[in-house]
């Protein structure tokens, strides 16, 4: 059995994918722990559903698998690859989606991080979910991967093969849009950020 | 930019936003996911 060397501490993606296209099972693990609780939320956020969210998420994760054996470290980021993959599973499985099917409620999550200030106001959470689901596809995965993953608005703008004085108009429009959709819940956010 | 006196603060918007927290990933996901490594085609 050839022997094979350790991996590197802090090593990049492009490492990673590497020794695990070379058969490097600790390789890939590493890949998972870093990359797979990002695509699932980022799914989540999208399509409200967590049995969705993860079907999308081990769908990118095969794909991914498979694309690992050629994968050209000089071309897209991992990550970038794996969320323009996931964006796209979402687009085709919201329009699968009929208007009568059941949407999982923001309850029905049970995960849900109450804010002391806010608890017991399920109203503006459903509604920020609702607002969320119903932005233009583009300023929804602007705001998810710059609010909700923490990604810069140059990250972003690369995901979304933007400009990035293009990416900061479509965050400034995803917010106005937020904004305006949930002037109904202002008056259960009194008393925040003032 | 003006603001109408009955919209959301930004900060107020944030935190309306931070009421959603994602699901991590289940344990059996991550399970399968792992189980997909890649299969280098033997030499």
């Amino acid at each position: 059995m050839t022997e094979r060397a350790e991996i590197p501490d802090d090593p990049t993606d492009d490492d990673l994918v590497r020794r695990a296209a070379d058969g490097d099972s600790a390789a890939w693990d590493m890949l998972v722990a870093r990359h797979l609780a990002s695509v699932v939320s980022f799914a989540w956020y999208r399509l409200n559903d967590r049995s969705e969210a993860e079907d999308i998420a081990q769908e990118t994760l095969l794909r991914f698998s498979k694309k690992a054996l050629d994968w050209e470290p000089r071309g897209a980021k991992v990550r970038t690859w794996l969320y323009r993959v996931a964006g796209n599973l979402c687009i085709d499985r919201l329009r699968a989606r009929r208007p009568e099917d059941p949407i999982e409620t923001v309850e029905e999550t049970g995960v849900i991080d109450i804010q002391p200030h806010l608890d017991g106001q399920l109203d503006t959470r459903r509604s920020v979910h609702k607002a969320l689901r119903e932005l233009p596809h583009r300023q929804q995965t602007m705001l998810i991967l710059v609010y909700y993953q923490g990604h810069t608005v140059k990250a972003a703008a690369a995901i979304l093969t933007l400009s990035e004085h293009a990416a900061v108009s479509l965050l400034a429009r995803a917010r106005r849009a937020m904004r305006t959709a949930l002037e109904h819940s202002r008056e259960d956010l009194i008393g925040v950020g003032r | 930019m003006t603001r109408k006196i009955d919209e959301l603060t930004d900060k107020q918007l944030d935190a309306a936003l931070a009421t959603l927290k994602p699901p991590p990933p289940s344990d059996t996901l991550e399970a399968r996911v792992r189980l997909m490594a890649p299969r280098p085609a033997p030499v």
